[in-house]
């Protein structure tokens, strides 16, 4: 190897771009020239220098900062991104073509009811009949709902959080479905529709104490941040004095934790 | 950069999971490179405070841009484009900090201290006086090179020239920050 060599493989030693034989080459050249190999020593040196930060390690600071900024990028994010799932689960729901097994049974049973819904109309023309029916729609309703929330992919979880929207707040096993959903589904997109549908029901105070619950034991961090928004949202004063009693509990995701601690200091 | 050998997912694959939608998972980006980045940042414009600014800039950045990330890139370049890009932004509005400074103060006094520390930082006052003698597209450079864990390849893309001129441009840059040590140190006379 020749000293003017070494303009190339310096850096390439340095920044480890050598092989083993390449470096062994180059240790034999330094080796029997005394100039080269100061030059080295001392780049060396300096290498190690410069790889220490000049202002020691970041604080924790930082990284506080970085995952409250995070997380409201997510809840922004979500606010963004749901209604529009939603909307297109909704869209995707009214075609029969390309669609599961499931959801094809579900709409010829839609079908075979609404024939049903006609012919009873013009049988019965009285208001114990209409409201008789009326039940009819809303049991085939939390039957598609329930259906679709039972499907393994979960586009169709979605057109069930869809299906059921409507329903939640007025059908208490629909509702407890999409609480459910919302709870344990495997895909978080659909959690976080099951949340956004069950939002009229947030601000009732027999809802609040599930609600609360969830929060703490929810393992997705967005869906608690989310839920989070959503209690204090609903407006009730005590929906954020029991979401402060969660910021004393140990097992609170730190994220969630500094931005139950953000929001609730915004709302004071 | 590199990823530690035992971890289960690429930094590439992370970051594909948060173009796609799983923005939960940039945290675990942020604990793999942000000692890095900030040591980048530290030493190109010397302030801690600023320093930890821009480590959260690329963050945020990455988010904002994360649909720009293509399957099969890989992260480092992509990320130290990004930082480079928030380091222009950071001296286009404090125009005075990247310039050149063949003046740049010595340390104040270093006298030989008996702590090993405290000599530490010394050295570290030093490099730092000496890097600020550098002129701004050397000490990126040097700084890309020593924090980026990049191929000079990568280097070269990212700068528009090939990788041979890059490593020339390293020694030619070490050369000089050598120079400038000794002159803030002491060793020679300037």
């Amino acid at each position: 190897m020749r000293c003017e060599e070494m303009a190339e493989r310096i850096p390439e030693l340095l920044g480890g771009e050598l092989d083993p034989a390449a470096v062994a080459e180059l240790r034999a050249h330094l080796a029997t020239c005394p100039g080269c190999a100061a030059e080295a020593a001392a780049f060396e040196r300096l290498w190690d220098e410069l790889g220490a930060a000049a202002e020691g390690t970041p604080g924790p600071e930082l990284r506080e900062r970085f995952e409250r900024r995070l997380a409201a990028e997510i809840a922004r994010e979500r606010r963004r991104v749901i209604p529009f799932l939603a909307r297109r689960a909704a869209a995707r729901g009214g075609r029969w073509w390309g669609l599961p097994a499931t959801q094809l049974a579900a709409l010829a049973a839609t079908l075979v009811v609404g024939v049903f819904v006609g012919s009873e109309l013009s049988r019965r023309r009285d208001a114990s009949a209409m409201a008789a029916l009326r039940d009819d729609v809303r049991s085939l309703r939390e039957t598609v709902t329930l259906a679709l929330l039972g499907e393994s992919s979960a586009s169709g979880r979605l057109r069930g959080v869809a299906y059921g929207r409507e329903a939640s707040e007025g059908d208490d096993r629909v509702a407890g479905a999409l609480f459910e959903a919302m709870l344990a589904d495997p895909d978080v997109n659909v959690r976080l529709a099951a949340l956004d549908a069950l939002k009229p029901r947030a601000a009732r105070p027999e809802e609040r104490p599930r609600l609360i619950a969830a929060v703490a034991h929810q393992d997705s961090p967005l869906v608690q941040l989310s839920l989070i928004d959503l209690l204090l949202e609903s407006g009730a004063p005590a929906a954020q004095r029991d979401l402060e009693q969660l910021l004393d509990n140990p097992n609170l995701d730190p994220v969630v934790r500094g931005y139950l601690r953000d929001r609730i200091g915004r709302s004071l | 950069m590199a990823t530690s050998a035992d971890a289960e997912t690429s930094d590439a694959e992370l970051m594909a999971r948060v173009r796609d939608g799983e923005l939960e998972r940039l945290s675990e980006l942020f604990e793999r490179h942000h000692r890095r980045l900030y040591g980048f940042f530290s030493r190109l414009v010397g302030d801690r405070t600023a320093a930890e600014d821009l480590v959260q800039e690329v963050f945020v950045r990455l988010l904002k841009y994360r649909h720009t990330f293509r399957d099969g890139a890989e992260f480092s370049p992509w990320v130290f484009g990004v930082a480079r890009n928030a380091a222009i932004d950071h001296f286009r509005s404090r125009p005075r900090e990247l310039q050149e400074n063949p003046e740049a103060p010595e340390p104040a006094a270093h006298l030989p201290h008996p702590i090993e520390g405290l000599e530490r930082r010394e050295r570290s006052e030093f490099l730092q006086a000496a890097l600020a003698r550098l002129a701004p597209e050397r000490r990126e450079l040097l700084l890309m090179a020593r924090f980026g864990d990049l191929r000079y390849e990568s280097i070269g893309e990212l700068l528009g020239c090939s990788a041979g001129a890059v490593k020339v441009r390293v020694h030619r840059a070490l050369k000089e920050l050598r120079e400038a040590y000794a002159v803030v140190s002491g060793e020679v006379t300037a």
